[in-house]
C-alpha cells in the first residue's frame, strides 16, 4: 500500500483518536499534523499491508500524543483550518449512560483504559491494540480480561 | 457480543467528519525535502548548501532526520518555512550541538547558543518572497538561499557574525 494512499485512508480514524484524547479539541489538529509529518518523513518504514499501516500510524499517533502532554506544542500554519473547524464542531452529546461507562474506563490503571478504547471506540483487535501500547499479545490478552473484569464489576447496575 | 460489550462500543466519543482533514493530508503529501541548518559548537556553523542538493540523501540530512524524529529532544527544533501564499512548503531542522575540540568552545557559550534557538520564535520565518514565489518553489538552490540566510539570521541574533560561507555550506563566524 502507497503510504499517500495509507495515510488518506486512516486520516479519519486518527484525528478522531486524537479528538477522543485531549482536553481542547484543536490541539488534535496541530497533533494530527505533527503526526502526519513524522509519518511522512518515516514513510519508508511504513508496513506494506493496510492493517500494519493503520497500526503503525497508531502508534506514531500515540507517540505524538504523549508527547504533547509534555511539550508545548507549536501552532501550525497548514493546521489552522482543520483547527477552526475542531474548535467549532458540535460538541460530543454523550447520554448518561456513555458517560458513566468513560467514567468506568477512566477509573481503570491507565495502560488498561487505553487498551479498551483502543479495541471499542478504534476497533482495534486485542493482539493489535496490545501491538500499539508497545504490549505482547499474551500480555494484551489478559490485561484486558482483567479489566473487562473491572468494567463487569463497576458497571453491574447498567449491565444487567 | 454481551452487554458489556455494547456499553463499551456505544460509549465511543462521536467525532464527526471533517472536512479540512483532506487538505492537511495533501499538504503533508506534497511537502518537500528537509532542508536544515546545524549550528556546531559556538564558532562554526554548517547547513545543507547550494552543493548539498540531496540534502535528504547526504550526511547532513540523515543526521537532522535522526535529531529530528518527531519527538522533542534536547538537540533539535524544528522551523516551519511558509511560503506568501500562507502554505507549508518545508521544514527546516536547527541541530544544536557541542563542539567540545573546537578551539574557544565552552559550555556556557553552547548552552547560550541553545537556547536562544530553543526560545526563539521561528513561527514568522519566511523565505525571501522573490525567490520562493507560488509555481517555482523548492527547487534545492533556492531552498539553500533560505536556509543561507536562516544561518546567518541565527547567527547575529545569537551574538554572532558571518564572516563567510563556503560553497559546501559551512560557514566561518565570529563573535560580534
Amino acid at each position: 500500500m502507497l503510504p499517500e494512499v495509507a495515510l488518506r485512508a486512516n486520516q479519519s480514524d486518527i484525528l478522531a483518536y486524537l479528538v477522543r484524547r485531549v482536553d481542547n479539541r484543536e490541539d488534535a489538529a496541530d497533533i494530527f499534523g505533527d503526526a502526519y509529518l513524522t509519518a511522512w518523513r518515516k514513510r519508508r518504514q511504513m508496513p506494506d499491508d493496510p492493517e500494519g499501516a493503520r497500526r503503525w500510524l497508531f502508534v506514531i499517533a500515540r507517540n505524538t500524543l504523549l508527547n504533547h502532554y509534555s511539550s508545548s506544542r507549536r501552532r501550525r500554519a497548514f493546521t489552522a483550518a482543520l483547527r477552526d473547524e475542531l474548535r467549532t464542531m458540535d460538541a460530543d452529546d454523550p447520554t448518561e449512560q456513555n458517560l458513566e461507562v468513560r467514567e468506568a474506563i477512566a477509573s481503570l490503571a491507565p495502560e488498561q483504559a487505553e487498551l479498551v478504547r483502543l479495541i471499542h471506540w478504534e476497533g482495534f483487535g486485542v493482539a493489535d491494540a496490545g501491538a500499539i501500547l508497545g504490549l505482547r499479545a499474551s500480555t494484551a490478552r489478559s490485561r484486558y480480561a482483567a479489566a473487562r473484569v473491572m468494567l463487569h464489576k463497576m458497571l453491574e447496575v447498567s449491565v444487567e | 457480543m454481551d452487554r458489556l460489550d455494547e456499553l463499551l462500543d456505544e460509549s465511543r466519543p462521536r467525532v464527526g467528519r471533517v472536512a479540512a482533514l483532506e487538505a492537511v493530508t495533501a499538504a503533508i503529501g506534497k511537502r518537500r525535502a528537509r532542508r536544515g541548518v546545524i549550528i556546531a559548537g559556538i564558532v562554526t556553523l554548517s547547513l545543507t548548501g547550494a552543493t548539498a542538493a540531496a540534502a535528504t540523501t547526504g550526511p547532513l540530512g540523515d543526521l537532522i532526520d535522526y535529531y529530528l524524529n518527531g519527538e522533542s529532544n534536547d538537540h533539535a527544533w524544528e522551523m516551519d518555512i511558509t511560503g506568501t501564499d500562507g502554505t507549508q512548503h518545508c521544514i527546516g531542522g536547527i541541530v544544536v550541538m557541542p563542539f567540545t575540540s573546537k578551539p574557544g568552545y565552552t559550555e556556557a557559550s553552547y548552552l547560550a547558543i541553545k537556547r536562544f534557538v530553543q526560545n526563539h520564535d521561528w513561527s514568522d520565518l519566511q523565505p525571501n518572497p522573490s525567490l520562493l514565489n507560488e509555481g517555482q518553489l523548492g527547487t534545492a538552490e533556492q531552498l539553500a538561499v533560505t536556509a543561507d540566510r536562516t544561518m546567518i539570521v541565527i547567527a547575529q541574533e545569537a551574538g554572532y557574525s558571518v564572516d563567510s560561507i563556503t560553497t559546501r555550506g559551512t560557514a566561518q563566524c565570529s563573535p560580534k
